[in-house]
């Protein structure tokens, strides 16, 4: 892992039905980094044979300090929210990597639209106490599923007032991106973290509006497709692997002690894109990172998150 | 002999192209700039109601007057397009960027003079429409060397004292930007 530090669990809090929160410290007593609005941090989970990694984003406002974040406990998961849940307690001692933003806010916008789609409203959370620190013009938006699901709702109405709005999806509303997107003043950035439909929708909405990418930002943990069985071959370090169903094609390669580059481990960030040497079978590409020209090209694939089917792949590694 | 590599500041050029990701399309331009905004326009085959020429003032200022109303009154979606000298250009840019337009929903196109905006780094004023290689800074009267080293955020290219360790000193006037 990137720089770990290692933690003990101070708090364990529900917040929901299926979401804690935990705030976490550092062993020593002295304050963890301070970090920028929309950053997370990988947790190391211990889970049967291997250590899983999984994001979580940072809630607070950034000054150095204690970590709190906030996990939903998954139905269908690879083991790591329900550890968090059912295994993790005060005192419980973990590793987290450095905080890392691949979700900041701009520097140079003049209004920042926020949207937060249920548990997606962590890295929304610290990004609205950021804009308040610096006293920016914002609004924010949470949606989510039905009234015992808004963790955060108290929280974000002491914090925005009448800038935060709320819709719930089991009293029929549903945010209207259209209306809500257009006539925008120029300078206007659209920031959202949630489920892919609602990100969608955001987005579709926005271009039809003529809103340019450089002002549509998301943050999305996709996680590992589970597949076949499947083998690679890694031509620089001469090894010959097997991808289980539930590992990721990173994991494999990381389980055998081979050093891959990555960083966010959900498909987006582009740092552990990886060069296909040879391939005889098909890409399952599971990323938001690689353009479609990439993806057809069959030279390319992100195995933080991807899979493959065939005869043969050998990768640059 | 391959030439040394071009300073990573300097602008690139490249021409007017339209953007149909964006729903209202801006134009303006200066000198040279108006011809060729002009001439783009008419190859258009958007409806009129989503594009819109500045009106060319004798002056960049006044160019820059009417460009401001038009963003004040503008909203997400708007594209803009620049065509002149790079004293107009960046001016133009510089007054987008503080509406919050970003580099995607720009494009700026050279036309006609290469005479350059020049940023004093001693005194802090800048020079437009400078085409030699050395100018006397009006602000502090010393004799600066025009870089090619550029900031977008001041708009200018850089002028730092070329006799500053050789007092007097000073290599020939050129020029090499007309």
């Amino acid at each position: 892992m990137n720089g770990e530090i290692p933690v003990l669990v101070r708090e364990v809090r529900p917040l929901a039905p299926d979401i804690k929160e935990f705030c976490l410290a550092r062993e020593d007593g002295q304050a963890l980094p301070p970090f920028s609005g929309g950053s997370h941090i990988l947790v190391a989970l211990p889970l049967g044979e291997r250590t899983h990694l999984n994001a979580y984003s940072l809630t607070g406002d950034g000054e150095a300090g204690d970590y709190r974040i906030a996990v939903r406990r998954e139905i269908k998961s690879r083991g790591g929210s329900h550890f968090m849940h059912d295994e993790v307690r005060p005192g419980h001692k973990l590793c987290i990597s450095h905080p890392v933003n691949l979700f900041s806010l701009s520097r140079t916008a003049r209004h920042h639209i926020l949207v937060a789609g249920g548990i997606g409203i962590t890295p929304i959370l610290a990004q609205v106490r950021q804009l308040k620190r610096l006293g920016a013009s914002f609004e924010v938006h949470y949606a989510y599923r039905n009234p015992d699901q808004g963790a955060f709702a108290d929280q974000l109405k002491d914090l925005a007032g009448p800038a935060a709005h709320f819709t719930i999806d089991s009293l029929g509303q549903f945010i209207q991106f259209p209306a809500l997107l257009a006539n925008r003043a120029l300078g206007t950035h659209l920031y959202i973290c949630g489920p892919t439909g609602l990100r969608d929708a955001a987005f579709t909405a926005a271009r039809s509006l003529g809103w340019p990418t450089s002002h549509l930002h998301s943050e999305q943990f996709l996680h590992p497709l589970k597949g076949k069985l499947f083998q690679v071959s890694l031509a620089k370090s001469g090894r010959e692997l097997s991808v289980s169903p539930d590992t990721s094609l990173l994991e494999a390669i990381e389980s055998a002690g081979v050093a891959a580059p990555y960083l966010c481990r959900g498909g987006a960030c582009g740092q552990c894109e990886t060069e296909v040497l040879e391939a005889e079978g098909e890409f399952l590409h599971h990323d938001v990172y690689l353009t479609e020209a990439e993806k057809a090209s069959r030279r390319k694939i992100m195995p933080c998150v991807s899979r493959f089917e065939g005869k043969c792949l050998i990768l640059n590694l | 002999m391959t030439p040394p590599p071009a300073i990573k500041s300097q602008p690139q050029y490249q021409p007017l192209a339209f953007d149909s990701t964006g729903n209202f399309h801006v134009f303006a331009g200066h000198a040279e700039g108006v011809r060729r905004v002009r001439k783009f326009i008419s190859t258009l085959s958007t409806p009129s109601t989503q594009v819109h020429l500045v009106h060319p003032g004798a002056t960049i200022q006044e160019t820059l007057a009417a460009l401001k109303i038009v963003l004040e009154a503008s909203h997400m979606g708007l594209r803009l397009y620049l065509a002149g000298p790079e004293d107009f250009l960046w001016q133009a840019a510089r007054l987008a960027r503080e509406f919050g337009l970003s580099a995607d929903e720009m494009k700026l196109e050279h036309c006609g003079t290469l005479a350059r905006p020049v940023y004093c780094v001693h005194c802090d004023h800048v020079t437009p429409d400078v085409r030699t290689n050395l100018v006397t800074c009006p602000g502090c009267g010393r004799t600066l060397f025009v870089r090619d080293h550029f900031s977008r955020h001041l708009s200018a290219y850089m002028g730092f004292q070329i006799d500053a360790e050789t007092p007097g000193i000073v290599p020939a006037v050129e020029e090499v930007y007309p």
